[in-house]
């Protein structure tokens, strides 16, 4: 229903980094950024959604996996090429309060984290701003 | 006598065309120079003013990337997480 209300133009996501485990936070959050100059953004947030691997080799061979330029991979995730981006992102979220992972934000206010209600919010949120015009 | 005259007159309007057009010649210099200088610091101006838009361009790019769905939608979920 989420990905609904994004393809049809009513909702955007966007995914900002929070570091709240050290070094296995960094490492996943570096690799997603350089698996997104290679275009596998997605693939990487999604492969560490759903498992447990936060070793540099596993983040290389998963890159492997999806025929990913590895030495290119392994250049921007050894030279912590997004380690300002990321670090910035997290200072950003601590500075606006966000301690708390998942924290979610609608227009700028809280959001919910269970997607029914956060479905409900977003279409009465969408209703909403319809009626405003 | 006279003949001798002439040319000394003539010889003092070469000598004077000579001198205008060295006095001419330095004043191009001046101005080449001048519009050179002009020119590169129009380029340091323009590389000034473009590095930030640039940059901000490539910033954009890493945001987009990590976003789904229009810019223009009504709604923005934004998700602060760590994959742990």
């Amino acid at each position: 229903m989420i990905d609904e209300l994004i393809r049809t133009g009513v909702a955007r996501f966007e995914y900002s980094h929070i570091i709240n485990h050290g070094p296995p936070s960094m490492l996943a959050a570096l690799s997603t950024e350089c698996g997104g100059d290679q275009g596998a953004w997605w693939d990487f947030h999604d492969h560490y959604m759903s498992q447990w691997d936060f070793s540099r080799e596993g983040a290389i061979a998963f890159a492997a996996s999806l025929s990913l330029d590895t030495e290119e991979f392994r250049q921007c995730l050894d030279s912590e090429k997004y380690l300002e981006l990321v670090e910035g992102q997290h200072r950003q979220a601590v500075a606006n309060g966000f301690n708390r992972t998942p924290t979610v934000r609608i227009n700028d206010q809280g959001g919910a984290i269970v997607a029914d209600a956060l479905i409900g919010q977003v279409l009465a949120l969408a209703a909403e701003l319809e009626e405003e015009g | 006598m006279k003949r001798a005259g002439i040319w000394i007159g003539a010889l003092g309007l070469v000598v004077s065309a000579v001198l205008i057009a060295a006095c001419g010649g330095g004043d191009d210099g001046e101005q080449s120079a001048a519009a050179q200088q002009s020119a590169e610091a129009q380029q340091v101006e323009q590389v000034e003013q473009t590095e930030p838009a640039q940059e901000e361009a490539r910033v954009q790019v890493i945001r987009d990337r990590a976003s789904l769905g229009s810019p223009d939608a009504p709604v923005v979920i934004q998700e602060y997480s760590d994959f742990l």
